[in-house]
């Protein structure tokens, strides 16, 4: 006697990244689920179990069979044809997938995966304003969205040249999630590939202060700033990413990815167009030049007095 | 409560009838006003009278009754009254008694807040009073929402500082207010204290093997204490159910659930009733992890990978079993933001599935544990970090310092191997890191602390292999990091140190 099926369907619907094994092998799993299969074949159980199996093996024509097989058993069950419509999708079936999963949806409609399954399906076929629907579903359904259905979405819209609405799903996951790095550096490399320098920087802008005031990010701003024709930004922004820098320990400072960061930063600094408080600072020290300045300062005021007494 | 006894004491009400000598005329010892009024006359009456009569309360009346513990009778069921103590509050006390059958348990501690989970049964809201003493805990942190599965985090705390803590609900403290119930906030961001930590790989056998790498570990650390513990995924055999996670974890380290706040990973029996997308199944539901950087590092959104600091450590937590480890995937960019934006002089990273082992599982062979390797290993090493921990091959495997290898086991090379001696200071010499060299890292698999599985154990970037039950104990203070791997019967099998002086 395998498990109840709803325990299996519980397992296997509501995880389906993963599948309920015992402490054995995959291989060693599907073997003791073969023999039982042979001793109750009508246990649709444990072809659901052993098609999760397969599925975890990536042998999806297997886990499509053992899935089939258990459809015939228990034609009732709309949780096999999700099943069925999961592994279409990873066999690229993905027609067949979406009219199964039309199907099931009809009968399960708060179901937030068999929506992201059919998003996929129809990003697979193209079909680039279904998917943008589902998504949608899915993301509202799901309790906790993570940041993964965000970017899968926006990168399907991108892919799709809608990058418009790819910011706007970004914007979402922000409004949602938080300012999350994954997200918007997806949006400012978008916003930079279509010379939206500015929009670029406004992203980035959006950042929690500790990552935005990083070295790293400096540079990204530094960049940004210079391509949108700001040197002034610019040259701020990377002499801030060399002050941060400095202000790291040396466990840090010495690191790879400071050390080309700095090299990076202070590259660009060099490249820069000159700005006039720039060239002032470069042509003399800064000592220098207050001194000058308070000389220059005494000389007027000497002139002042000398004609006031006059 | 304890002076509303007295009181009835002091009336002198006895059961059973007045004493035979009664009506003697004498007032003998064992008479008094009220049970031989013939004898002793009529018991003075009114408030102020001295006596705590039976018509008075500390409510009516305080000056022979004594002031009502935590204000009985101002209209608000506070921390420490229940309907036990002050019904005029709290009301009447339910026919079924509350009991706390899960926990208190510590999760994403920082240096200024924590937050405490417990179950019970039935359902209540969610009462946390802490405080410096034990005996007076003064400051309380609640939720209204009546529920079995608590969760209170407690934000305003001063850093390295201890606090005693009670839980319960507003009608019954559960437990709690003693010196048993306590947690320590951890040291400011970048401050460097002497940092213990306890490291547990695939523990959850729920069996002798995991009790005796358990007391292996309280006998070796006495009454030095836990400043944090790992869980490094497989945490609860066979599915990371629930009841598993109740024999696996909660029924194992009750005393270090209570004090030390742990930082668990999602192993792929763990991943076997969870999703890390949707954050859903027993391992999500079981802990609180930061999402939103609440304990240091760069928000990631999501619990199934998150960073925070402790004193002048960052850690970084991977999901190696249920997240995309692609390179411009979610999980890695974050992990990049996080690692340029940290100021912390040392970097321990940790996951479940190994990016070096030839234990029970292969490095060489199996696609999470080259994924590992070849993507989040470049991006690690290119920021500096120091020690990368996992667990799901059965046995302890430590490298040398190593660098750049990520690659199968057979394009390891000579200079990979930054430092090929056995890292002790007694030995070769500790593994050096100073500012201007900031290259390399030691991985350890540490997956024995609740079974080992024979294995050729043979990777030959490992400085030791072993196939024995045990735990990791890191201890961190200021610049310098000892690691031992402590087998079950408390003997320390390996050590090594990293120094950054």
């Amino acid at each position: 006697m395998g498990w109840p099926i709803c325990v299996t369907m519980f397992l296997a619907v509501l995880v389906p990244a993963s599948v309920a094994l015992g402490h054995g092998d995959v291989h060693e799993r599907i073997a003791e689920l073969t023999e039982e299969i042979e001793q109750s074949p009508g246990n649709a159980a444990l072809y659901v179990r052993r098609g999760s199996l397969y599925g975890l093996d990536e042998s999806w024509a297997q886990a499509l069979a053992d899935y089939e097989s258990a459809g015939r058993i228990d034609p009732s069950s709309a949780d096999i044809d999700f099943l069925k419509a999961k592994v279409l999708v990873e066999l690229e079936e993905n027609e067949r997938a979406v009219a199964l999963l039309d199907s099931f949806l009809s009968s399960e409609p708060e179901h937030a995966d068999g929506y992201l399954i059919r998003a996929r399906a129809h990003v697979a076929q193209g079909h680039i304003d279904e998917a943008t629907d589902d998504y949608a579903r899915a993301i509202a359904l799901f309790e906790r969205p993570a940041p993964r259905y965000y970017l899968e979405r926006a990168r399907a819209l991108i892919e799709a040249g809608r990058v418009d609405d790819a910011l706007l799903g970004l914007r979402e996951a922000v409004s949602d999630l938080g300012p999350l790095a994954s997200v918007i550096e997806l949006a400012v490399e978008e916003e930079e590939k279509r010379g939206r320098y500015e929009g670029a920087l406004r992203w980035a802008d959006l950042l929690s202060p500790t990552l935005r005031q990083s070295p790293r990010w400096r540079a990204i701003a530094g960049n940004l700033a210079d391509r949108a024709g700001q040197a002034s930004r610019a040259e701020h922004e990377y002499r801030e990413g060399l002050a941060a820098i400095d202000a790291l320990p040396p466990a840090r400072q010495g690191t790879q990815a400071m050390v080309a960061l700095r090299a990076e930063l202070a590259g660009r600094l060099q490249t820069l167009a000159p700005s006039p408080s720039t060239q002032l600072a470069s042509a003399f020290p800064a000592g220098l030049v207050r001194q000058g300045l308070a000389l220059a300062i005494l000389v007027a005021l000497g002139i002042l007095v000398i004609r006031v007494r006059k | 409560m304890i002076s509303l006894l007295l009181a009835s004491c002091q009336s002198g009400a006895i059961d059973g009838g007045p004493p035979a000598s009664c009506g003697d005329a004498v007032c003998s010892a064992e008479e008094t006003c009220s049970s031989c009024a013939s004898d002793c006359g009529g018991c003075p009456t009114g408030c102020g009278d001295g006596a705590c009569a039976a018509n008075e309360t500390c409510t009516s009346c305080a000056a022979d009754c004594g002031l009502c513990p935590d204000l009985c009778g101002d209209g608000s069921c506070d921390a420490f009254e229940h309907c036990s103590t002050c019904e005029a509050d709290c009301g009447t006390c339910p026919d079924t008694p509350v009991t706390v059958t899960r926990g208190p348990y510590l999760q994403s501690g920082s240096s200024s807040s924590v937050v405490i989970r417990w179950r019970s049964d039935p359902d209540t809201d969610s009462v946390v009073a802490y405080g410096d003493d034990p005996s007076s805990l003064t400051n309380v942190a609640k939720s209204s929402t009546t529920t079995g599965e608590h969760a209170v985090r407690i934000e305003g705390l001063a850093p390295d500082t201890r606090y005693y803590y009670a839980i319960g609900s507003s009608t019954a403290p559960l437990v709690g207010a003693n010196d048993e119930h306590f947690f320590n906030t951890a040291p400011p961001t970048g401050a460097a204290r002497p940092t213990r930590i306890w490291v547990l790989g695939d523990s959850g056998t729920a069996n002798d093997n995991a009790r005796s790498v358990r007391d292996a570990y309280r006998s070796f650390t006495g009454s030095r204490g836990t400043d944090l513990w790992m869980m490094l995924g497989d945490n609860a055999y066979s599915d990371g159910t629930d009841a598993e996670y109740q024999d696996a974890v909660f029924d194992m380290y009750p005393d270090t659930l209570r004090n030390v706040v742990l930082w668990p990973t999602l192993g792929n029996h763990d991943g076997h009733s969870a999703e890390s997308a949707t954050q859903t199944g027993p391992y999500y539901d079981i802990f609180t992890l930061p999402t939103a950087a609440e304990a240091g590092g760069v928000p990631s959104g999501t619990e199934a990978y998150y960073a925070f600091d402790y004193g002048n450590v960052h850690f970084v937590c991977l999901d190696s079993y249920d997240s995309d480890p692609a390179p411009d995937g979610p999980m890695m960019t974050w992990m990049e933001n996080d690692l340029a934006a940290t100021t912390q002089p040392w970097i321990v990273a940790f996951w479940h599935h190994p990016p070096y082992s030839k234990g029970s599982h292969d490095s060489d062979s199996e696609g999470r544990l080259e994924d590992m390797r070849e993507f989040a290993l470049p991006i690690l090493e290119s920021y500096g970090v120091d020690l990368v921990l996992s667990g799901h091959s059965h046995s302890y495997e430590r490298t040398m310092l190593l660098n750049g290898h990520y690659g199968p086991s057979n394009t390891l090379t000579d200079p990979m191997m930054i430092d090929s001696g056995d890292g002790r200071e007694g030995g070769n010499g500790a593994y050096l890191k100073p500012g201007s060299t900031t290259e390399g890292a030691v991985y350890i698999v540490a997956g024995s602390s609740g079974k080992t599985s024979s294995a050729p154990l043979d990777h030959p970037a490992m400085y030791i292999s072993l196939v024995e039950l045990g735990s990791v104990v890191l201890d961190v203070d200021d610049a310098r990091l000892e690691a031992t791997f402590l087998d079950d019967a408390g003997s320390a099998q390996d050590s090594f140190t990293i120094r950054k002086d």
